[in-house]
């Protein structure tokens, strides 16, 4: 089975690691996340056009800019996954920036942005014309929810399909 | 010539533009030239290869170019090197180990025991050198599990061996977390490459090693021996000689080739002491037999000391009663010898040296005695001395010794009296002689001379 590394990138308390317990079940404790600044999970996704893939996610710790060491974890990756929070417009700003910086420094990969919190409908800061908009400049938004499940798994299975459809090239 | 032209000439413009024209000829002829020389040059060079004066030549720029290719990616030459340096370093440990394993192997040799003899008849059999032998029963590790981990990326390259801790542990999540960490010691050390050496996973340990492409984890039971490691690097320098740019691209293919997997399953071997073996070992005899030769040695050890401890004091014996005996004197005894040396000074009269060695419980010859005669000077000796020069002493009279003094009592005819007397004046007697007690009667004897001369 192929395996592929994707890192999961955002700002602090977007939901990330949330939305990876949502998404797998879970091989290593969070405290990982707070002393090495990063969370390993792995899920097998069937798809239905090139079979099983491996998803390798490494939750990277919330920054909004990447460190050397975050950079080191990045290194390598298939894809990656941007989050930001519905309820906190610079959220946005800082997954924009760490596009950009990722792009810069490993080149162009598969990636999609996941917009968390859904849920709080009423206190979004980022509305859908927002999200329209960037997907009309080429964006892959998914609006999320970590706590209801909204959208989880389609959103990654989507990003896992052009993984599979990009193999064989990595960052 | 016309006058510009000779205005020209002073200037020095004809010259120059004659010197341009050559410049121009020679740059041009220059860059023909080159696909020409660029053609023939490896084949010159060839030509010329075994030519001393081609290696003086290159030998600068090469080495200048060396130098600044160096010095500006260090890291593509340490690349370079990896399978060359590494060996040779590991090639130049393992000669010393194995030096060190020829004494280990001699000391065997001169061992004895029942396992070392069963070892020996392994080696004879099978045909195996006996130190692998002994290394092979005597090192208790085993490889359980062996991880090849891309550098790049964390993927999981290929695993072999069973799945230690809980099976349903993902060794891509493994793969990936190890690298995480080396990244973060690299971070925290502020290193270029981190290297999480090992660490330890409950009673087993965890071992990383790191190539250029590929970290080899392994997971290894027992105490593996330091060696282990040097081995283990050789096997990934091979991996990465064979195997470097399909590590190097590495992308999560789905399977890994074959040969790169044999290759790790190889690792697996790097094991010792097999747990079942150790289990069906028949019970030990070599120990009790251990127990009676190391009694016997103390029973031997014990019968030494006490022999050597009543030679002592049968030693100390004959020199105590030597020291009593008037007309003899201990002069060195050399109970160290083998066998003992003893020397004495000994008076003619006194007891004799060997019987009084005799005496002490040696055996003839078990004791070798030099004797040097002397004449002593103690009353008992000079007693001794005194009756034999005036033997045979009249049967009234008696001679004792007394308080250090030679007394002579009784009644002496006239010619023994004399013979006394003329004794006493003439004689050294180093004690004095009282004859106070001595009683002269004349009883009509002479002496045998006398009786001759009438005759």
């Amino acid at each position: 089975m192929k395996s592929v590394k994707v890192c999961i990138l955002g700002d602090f308390a977007v939901g990330k690691t949330s939305l990876v317990r949502r998404f797998v079940d879970e091989a290593f404790s969070e405290r990982y996340l707070t002393t090495v600044g990063v969370k390993i999970d792995t899920k097998t996704v069937h798809l239905n056009d090139s079979g099983p893939i491996k998803l390798v996610l490494w939750d990277v710790a919330g920054a909004d800019e990447l460190s050397a060491l975050q950079t080191s974890y990045v290194r390598g990756s298939a894809g990656f996954i941007l989050v930001c929070d519905l309820t906190r417009r610079e959220t946005l700003t800082t997954a924009t920036k760490l596009k950009s910086e990722v792009a810069a420094q490993f080149g162009p990969v598969p990636w999609c942005l996941l917009a968390n919190k859904s849920d709080l409908a009423q206190e979004r800061e980022i509305d859908d014309m927002a999200l329209t908009e960037l997907a009309e400049d080429g964006w892959n938004v998914h609006a999320t929810s970590a706590k209801t499940g909204f959208n989880v798994e389609t959103a990654i299975l989507a990003l896992a399909s052009r993984l599979a459809a990009a193999s064989g090239r990595s960052p | 010539m016309s006058n510009v032209h000779r205005l020209r000439e002073l200037l020095g413009i004809e010259a120059d533009q004659a010197a341009m024209r050559e410049q121009g000829r020679r740059v041009a002829e220059s860059q023909q030239r080159m696909p020409d020389v660029a053609e023939v040059l490896p084949d010159a060079i060839r030509q010329r290869s075994h030519d001393d004066d081609m290696a003086e030549a290159l030998r600068e720029p090469v080495s200048k170019a060396l130098h600044e290719s160096v010095t500006e990616n260090p890291h593509s030459l340490v690349e370079i090197l990896f399978p060359v340096m590494g060996p040779a370093i590991r090639r130049s440990i393992a000669e010393t180990l194995r030096a060190a394993l020829e004494g280990l192997n001699q000391s065997l040799a001169d061992g004895f025991s029942l396992r070392n003899l069963r070892w020996r008849l392994e080696a004879w059999r099978t045909g195996v050198p006996f130190r692998e032998v002994v290394l092979r029963h005597t090192m208790t590790y085993r490889v359980a599990e062996a991880l090849l981990i891309n550098k790049e990326n964390g993927l999981l390259v290929c695993r072999v061996g069973e799945m230690t801790d809980s099976p349903g542990m993902d060794r891509d999540a493994v793969a990936a977390m190890l690298t995480a960490i080396e990244d973060f010691v690299a971070d925290s050390t502020g290193e270029e490459e981190g290297e999480l050496s090992s660490a330890e996973l409950g009673d087993r340990v965890l071992w990383v090693l790191t190539g250029p492409h590929a970290r080899l984890a392994l997971v290894l039971e027992g105490q593996p021996p330091l060696t282990l490691r040097i081995t283990l690097r050789d096997h990934l320098a091979v991996i990465h000689q064979d195997h470097g740019t399909y590590l190097h691209e590495f992308s999560g293919d789905e399977e890994a080739p074959a040969p790169l997997i044999a290759k790790l399953e190889k690792l697996l071997a790097f094991s010792a002491q097999d747990q079942q073996e150790a289990k069906r070992r028949p019970p030990r005899i070599a120990g009790p037999i251990l127990l009676l030769l190391l009694l016997a040695g103390l029973g031997a050890a014990g019968h030494w000391f006490y022999r050597a401890h009543e030679a002592k004091q049968q030693w100390l014996a004959l020199e105590a009663t030597i020291a009593t005996v008037p007309g003899v004197v201990w002069v060195e005894g050399l109970l160290d010898r083998q066998p003992p040396e003893l020397k004495l000074l000994a008076d003619p009269l006194a007891d004799s040296p060997s019987e009084l060695v005799r005496g002490a419980g040696y055996a003839d010859g078990e004791v070798q005695l030099s004797v040097t005669p002397f004449v002593s000077a103690e009353p008992q000796i000079e007693l001794r001395r005194f009756v034999r020069a005036l033997a045979p002493l009249p049967p009234g009279v008696a001679v004792n010794l007394q308080a250090g003094s030679i007394v002579v009592s009784g009644r002496a005819d006239r010619y023994w009296y004399r013979q006394l007397a003329a004794h006493l004046e003439f004689a050294r007697i180093n004690v004095p002689v009282d004859i106070s007690g001595l009683t002269q009667i004349d009883d009509g004897s002479v002496s045998p001379e006398a009786a001759d001369e009438e005759r």
